[in-house]
């Protein structure tokens, strides 16, 4: 049984000009231990997916239609009360280490422990030292700097912290949005290692969100592309990276530098948001495409399913050589 | 370790503006139009008297050994003769002290703990009814004037309703014949409550006002979305992390408008006769009972001077991210 | 080369600078629109412009007669304080003064207090605030201490005793020690803006194309800190009109002048206080009004003037 299902997913912003679809009719399924990362643009709706399994949405933010389904329990149609229960103990989130995620005024460690004391309030006090001693050990910070405020931390570390405080409670999955950006290349991957040796260790799933796709395709076996709020490709990462068959894709994996091709790389051009037209009349990619189809400019692409993992959304048949 | 550096380099900034402010009075006093002497020696005063007070305060001196005089004299505790009492400076206002402090402290800390709770709900229930009454009350509270509010108080709950005396610390009747100490005190608070009442009312509207906007912001930071994903209920959030984050911009302007502070109590000691220095200051100044000012000025200066550290110190402790 | 480079350069900054100064206007007036719309702005402006016109009434009260001077002007048919009636529409004071008149003088006087003090306050620390910024180092660190010193005292026993030793203040006299006492809040946020505008493209080509450092102070940092100083010197007319008033209330103002600290000293000595709330009750109310209107006008004005404030879309 798949641990995450989340079908027809739609949510929009209330702005000035109207409601605008951040996530529009999106479909996954995660399994238990397996891990799914997200990747596209600035804008493109991955971060409130994520914020939209947790029912952490802000208050302009509201799920239009669709449902996220947690194991046997339907997010969408929880109350805040029950979302406050899962939240920390069966899902849990990883945020940017540049934000100011911890609280300045209260020492780390406490910080971890609110987090075993929510959920788990029945273990004794020697029982929570011990628990968050283990969770550091495994983080990899030194034991001796759990009673330090997080301004003391260096930016890889609050990051491990963070870690440390989204696995407090073994949650079956961890929505980890961009945390590695802020971060340098070297704490980036250690960062990275950290969340591999995660997976192996313990039976989390993770939801990846980024965009970095390099980063994505080490920690996750299965890509989902998204742009304008859809998801335009998903499929396990050695087809994504391998097989790309939407020109987007392709765009983002053929923009990274190598020593091969640094001469011959190509940007992806990007669409102002006042350009971008959205999806009700076309492809929203169509402007960017080289040479796009007749329908694409007309009618919206369905989703197509190239094999059992990999699916696309696009008029073309094939990878254009 | 590094706590105490910072607190010591503000505890001698302050003593340095102390001696500055001690200073500056000194030339003042000697340049103001008129015959400095008048203003040191009671003109009541015996010509033998008053001679000794002259060879006393070094009045026939030259100006440096005046200072050196006078700054000795006040690190002694000898500030003079008040004119109208005809006891030293320091024994009148050492006795007023106790009254003003009492009255002082006790209103900003009732105002600034109602402020910052009242600003916390505010805040967190920020557009509903209940924050636009008190946002709205709040600014009315803060824009008061001082020596009026008091006198509507005093007129409205002490004239008439009658239930507050109308000035005066004690009823001298009960302190006469023999009272238990339960009878005393709640006498002295009988009597404070107007003036305690008016100076809180007058308080409260900028602490409500600041800690309402501190929390804004601070409601506005990434640490709440963390406390919200950690699944922690409105309450805790509201306390532990935002409000303890607000609280501390607050802090610091406790220390900022304590002059302001000052400035109100003065007034508000004068119209409930309150007995404290402020009131004392006003006496001086309009009896020209320049020694007795004197004294005053600079016991306020001390007093506002000193609750500028403590509130240094205070946020010092409050805040683990200061480590200069 | 380096010729053309600088060229360049002195073109550059001089257009950049001239857009500021029409970028201006333009911001002016959308300021205006977000202002308006702002029901702090609006109530707030409403009631300046109310007490503004007492204020303008007041040089015309003389028209009425003799007997409505707000100084002098004593009715012959009342020698003592009487309640509003047809004739005075507030009622007498206790020597049989209109008060109504009396309130129209204090507005007069209370604008004349707060602006004047205000702009001074606001004249000495944005000069300060703008050198210490812009200066750094030693003079930055010396200017700021003597902030801090200024801050701290309490403006109204300073002003007790230095009425003291000097006897009666003059109105003028008033204004210039509050506003000497009061700068330093003005200088501390002038000096944070000024540290960020200290680094900016146009400033640094300006200091390239040789600008002096006086020029540089005045003609480019000026225009855009001045914004802020405005926002504050709503502020300090409070605070200015706030502790005249406390000071005329002591008895120690310029006697001279009616305030409405004034006025209200003279219902508190005549023992009025609890007899007569048509004179209690105007004055009081008029000085926290006044207050509450330029402090609602400062906050919508922070509102524009600080876009995150502002209650935009939803977004």
């Amino acid at each position: 049984m798949a641990l995450l299902t989340v079908e027809n997913l739609t949510v929009g912003y209330e702005s000035a000009t109207g409601m605008v679809k951040a996530v529009d009719d999106v479909s996954f399924t995660i399994d238990p231990g397996t891990s799914l990362g997200f990747v596209g643009e600035s804008g493109c709706g991955k971060t409130t997916i994520g914020m939209a399994l947790m029912g952490l949405l802000p208050d302009n933010a509201a799920v239009l239609n669709g449902r996220i389904i947690l194991g046997d329990q339907e997010i969408t149609a929880m109350s805040e009360d029950d979302l406050r229960k899962i939240r920390g103990s069966e899902v849990a989130m990883i945020f940017q280490a540049a934000m100011n995620a911890l609280n300045p005024v209260v020492r780390v460690g406490e910080q971890v422990a609110e987090m075993i004391i929510t959920h788990q309030g029945h273990l004794s006090p020697a029982d929570i030292t011990t628990k968050i001693e283990k969770l550091f050990d495994l983080v990899e910070i030194p034991r001796n700097r759990m009673n330090d405020y997080p301004h003391q931390y260096s930016g890889g570390m609050k990051q491990r912290a963070i870690i440390a405080m989204a696995l407090a409670c073994d949650p079956r999955l961890i929505i980890a949005d961009e945390p590695t950006t802020a971060l340098d290349v070297v704490v980036q991957d250690q960062i990275l290692k950290e969340i591999l040796k995660i997976q192996e260790l313990l039976d989390t799933s993770f939801v990846f969100i980024s965009h970095d796709i390099a980063v994505v395709a080490r920690v996750c076996k299965k890509i989902c592309v998204m742009y304008d709020g859809k998801i335009v490709e998903a499929g396990t990462r050695e087809e994504v990276f391998q097989s790309p068959v939407h020109p987007y894709t392709r765009e983002l994996l053929g923009s990274y530098l190598t020593l091969d091709n640094c001469r011959h790389v190509k940007v992806p051009r990007i669409n102002s948001r006042w350009e971008q037209k959205g999806w009700d009349e076309g492809c929203a990619l169509a402007r960017l495409c080289d040479n796009p189809l007749d329908p694409c400019n007309s009618m919206s692409p369905g989703w197509r399913e190239l094999s059992p993992t990999h699916g696309v959304r696009c008029f073309r048949e094939a990878s254009p050589e | 370790m590094n706590r105490i550096v910072f607190i010591s380099k503000k505890a001698v900034e302050l003593f340095i503006l102390f001696f500055l402010i001690l200073t500056v009075l000194f030339f003042l006093f000697r340049l103001a139009p008129g015959d400095p002497v008048t203003r040191m020696v009671d003109p009541m005063l015996t010509p033998e008297d008053a001679a000794h007070i002259i060879e006393q305060m070094g009045l026939d001196k030259p100006l440096i050994t005046q200072y050196v005089i006078y700054v000795k004299n006040f690190f002694t505790g000898n500030l003079g003769f008040s004119f109208h009492y005809g006891e030293p400076v320091v024994q009148v206002i050492m006795a007023r002290l106790p009254c003003t402090l009492l009255l002082f402290t006790t209103s900003t800390l009732l105002a600034a703990l109602a402020g910052v709770f009242l600003g916390k709900i505010s805040a967190w229930k920020k557009g509903s009814r209940l924050d636009g009454v008190l946002s709205i009350s709040a600014l009315v509270c803060h824009t008061l004037f001082v020596p009026w509010f008091a006198l509507m108080m005093l007129w409205i709950l002490g004239f008439k309703v009658g239930w507050f005396p109308l000035g005066g610390i004690i009823s001298p009747e009960l302190w006469i014949e023999e009272s238990s100490f339960l009878v005393k005190t709640l006498d002295v608070l009988h009597h404070m409550l107007l003036p305690l009442l008016t100076l809180f009312i007058i308080h409260v509207g900028s602490y409500l006002l600041l800690m309402r906007s501190s929390m804004l912001s601070v409601l506005k930071e990434d640490y709440i979305l963390t406390a919200r994903a950690k699944g922690l209920t409105d309450r805790v959030i509201r306390n532990r992390h935002a409000a303890k984050n607000a609280a501390l911009p607050v802090v610091t302007s406790v220390g900022l408008s304590l002059a302001f502070s000052i400035n109100g109590g003065a007034l508000t000691e004068q119209i409930f006769t309150w007995p404290g220095i402020g009131r004392e200051l006003i006496f001086a100044v309009s009896n020209n009972d320049y020694p007795l000012a004197q004294g005053c000025f600079l016991l306020i200066a001390a007093v506002v001077l000193s609750a500028n550290l403590i509130v240094d110190l205070l946020y010092a402790w409050l805040d683990p991210r200061i480590h200069y | 080369m380096r010729g053309l480079i600088l060229e360049f350069i002195i073109k550059y900054g001089y257009h950049v600078n001239m857009s500021h100064n029409f970028g201006f206007i333009n911001r002016f007036s959308s300021s205006w629109k977000i202002f308006i719309q702002n029901p702090l702005g609006k109530a707030g402006l409403s009631i300046l412009a109310l007490f503004a016109l007492m204020a303008f009434a007041s040089f015309w009260v003389h028209l009425l007669g003799p007997m409505y001077d707000p100084m002098t002007g004593v009715d012959p048919a009342v020698s003592h304080s009487v309640g509003p009636n047809t004739s005075h529409w507030l009622g007498t004071d206790f020597i049989g003064r209109d008060i109504f008149c009396q309130l129209m003088e204090g507005a007069k006087i209370a604008f004349i207090v707060g602006l004047a003090s205000a702009f001074i306050s606001i004249v000495i620390g944005t000069v300060v605030g703008m050198v210490s910024g812009y200066a750094g180092g030693i003079v930055d660190m010396l200017l700021m201490r003597m902030a801090d010193m200024v801050m701290v005292l309490p403006s109204l026993v300073i002003l007790l005793i230095i009425a003291a030793l000097f006897g009666q203040l003059n109105i003028w006299m008033i204004v210039f020690l509050i506003a000497i006492l009061r700068w330093p809040a003005v200088a501390r946020v002038i000096r944070s803006q000024t540290l960020s505008l200290k680094h900016r493209p146009f400033i640094e080509a300006s200091r390239v194309a040789g600008a002096s450092n006086m020029r540089i102070i005045f003609k480019h940092i000026m225009p855009n800190v001045l914004p802020l100083a405005f926002l504050y010197m709503t502020f300090r007319v409070t605070s200015a009109i706030l502790v005249e008033a406390s000071l005329s209330f002591l008895g120690f103002g310029d006697p001279g002048q009616i305030s409405w600290g004034m006025m209200l000293q003279w219902v508190w000595s005549s023992g009025h206080m609890f007899q007569a709330p048509y004179w209690l009750l105007p004055p009081g109310i008029c000085i926290s009004l006044l207050t509450l209107s330029f402090y609602m006008v400062g906050r919508a004005m922070d509102e524009v003037l600080d876009p995150r404030l502002r209650k935009e879309g939803k977004e």
